[in-house]
């Protein structure tokens, strides 16, 4: 959903919205069931899938971005380089074409992309341990490649 | 033949969630949908996944005997070979009665170069799928663990066609009422017949029964 409001120009709508630092309440969920039965939108269109990475990235909170044009919504959203790291991450952890397909669609710049990697490197050290992180370290490597010779 | 546009707002007449809503109604026979998407699928890896969510859930209503019969009016490259065969494949792994579908898979195969790699989008792939490279394309995976992001099942169910395979009508009546339904000038039951790509007598039949029966 970032993509949206941080200006990409592309015509597919977006699947579902993630949030985080937010602990859903029964109302929030009767509110959001209530729109998705309206809206004809999947039941879990709005979701917390995205709190269950931890840690985040560093730099989330302080380059958070605000759209205050609706009345009744607070809008915070990540910039660009933050989706990156994160699509960078989840390319390499899920292996989904779409991830690649919106890096492709974010063109990041060398620097952004080794920003990714390091964030991978850190996700692996803290959930895994630095034995893991030194096995997986040229799988690694051939990854960040493979990234700078498609995106760039 | 139809063009992508019209593809692309049948797909979303079917349900599909990732391409943009259209008011405008285009009527498609539902076989030559599923074999266009040889051509116009793989403009994205979303729409690719929407379109391979809807022919798993419409698998046990196609006709293979069909499928053939307009395959090759309409497929004319190697890499839409692949693509078909992937598409095909899939479905024949979401029916219960697999056999039916063996001969077409195995046209898709002999006239698809599987040995010759295709990218299926517009990038390479780190690590590729291996049901999509054993035809011959490239690309990683594809989201078909969550087809409630991709597909809007009750939206899908509620077109006509859909509806009425389902609950048993025979594939030429089937398409003849769709066909009906969506076009206010009937044109001739000649043309209607190519149009749905079955024999004028069957649809002759059929229109005969629909009208006794209606």
């Amino acid at each position: 959903m970032a993509l949206h409001p941080n200006g990409l120009k592309f015509t597919r709508m977006t699947e579902d919205i993630d949030y985080i630092n937010y602990e859903a309440t029964e109302f929030f969920k009767v509110i959001t069931t209530k729109i998705a039965k309206k809206y004809k939108l999947p039941t879990d269109w709005i979701n917390s899938r995205a709190n269950e990475i931890s840690p985040l990235p560093k730099s989330l909170n302080s380059k958070l971005k605000t759209d205050n044009r609706y009345s009744n919504i607070n809008l915070n959203y990540i910039d660009i380089e933050t989706a990156i790291i994160m699509k960078v991450y989840a390319y390499y952890m899920r292996s989904l074409e779409k991830d690649l397909s919106d890096l492709k669609l974010l063109s990041p710049n060398r620097d952004q992309i080794a920003k990714g990697i390091d964030y991978i490197k850190t996700q692996i050290k803290y959930h895994h341990g630095e034995n893991q992180l030194t096995l997986d370290s040229a799988d690694i490597q051939k990854y960040e490649d493979f990234l700078k010779d498609e995106l760039n | 033949m139809n063009s992508i546009k019209e593809w692309n707002i049948f797909l979303v007449r079917l349900g599909s969630r990732v391409a943009s809503r259209s008011k405008r109604k285009v009527w498609m026979d539902l076989e030559n949908f599923i074999i266009l998407g040889s051509k116009f699928a793989n403009q994205d890896s979303r729409t690719f996944t929407s379109f391979t969510h809807i022919c798993i859930k419409l698998a046990p209503i196609l006709s293979p005997f069909k499928l053939k019969k307009i395959v090759n009016e309409i497929v004319e490259t190697e890499d839409e070979f692949k693509i078909l065969g992937f598409i095909l494949e899939t479905i024949q792994e979401n029916v219960r009665s697999k056999n039916q579908w063996q001969a077409l898979i195995k046209e898709c195969k002999e006239k698809a170069n599987t040995k010759k790699q295709f990218k299926l989008f517009d990038t390479s792939s780190f690590k590729s799928d291996l049901k999509l490279s054993n035809w011959g394309l490239v690309s990683s995976k594809l989201e078909l663990e969550c087809p409630d992001k991709y597909l809007d099942q009750s939206k899908l169910f509620k077109v006509s066609i859909i509806k009425n395979r389902f609950l048993g009508m025979k594939v030429v009546y089937s398409d003849l009422l769709f066909y009906k339904e969506c076009h206010e000038n009937t044109k001739s039951l000649n043309q209607i017949s190519k149009k749905i790509y079955h024999d004028y007598n069957s649809v002759y039949q059929a229109n005969e029964n629909i009208k006794i029966a209606s």
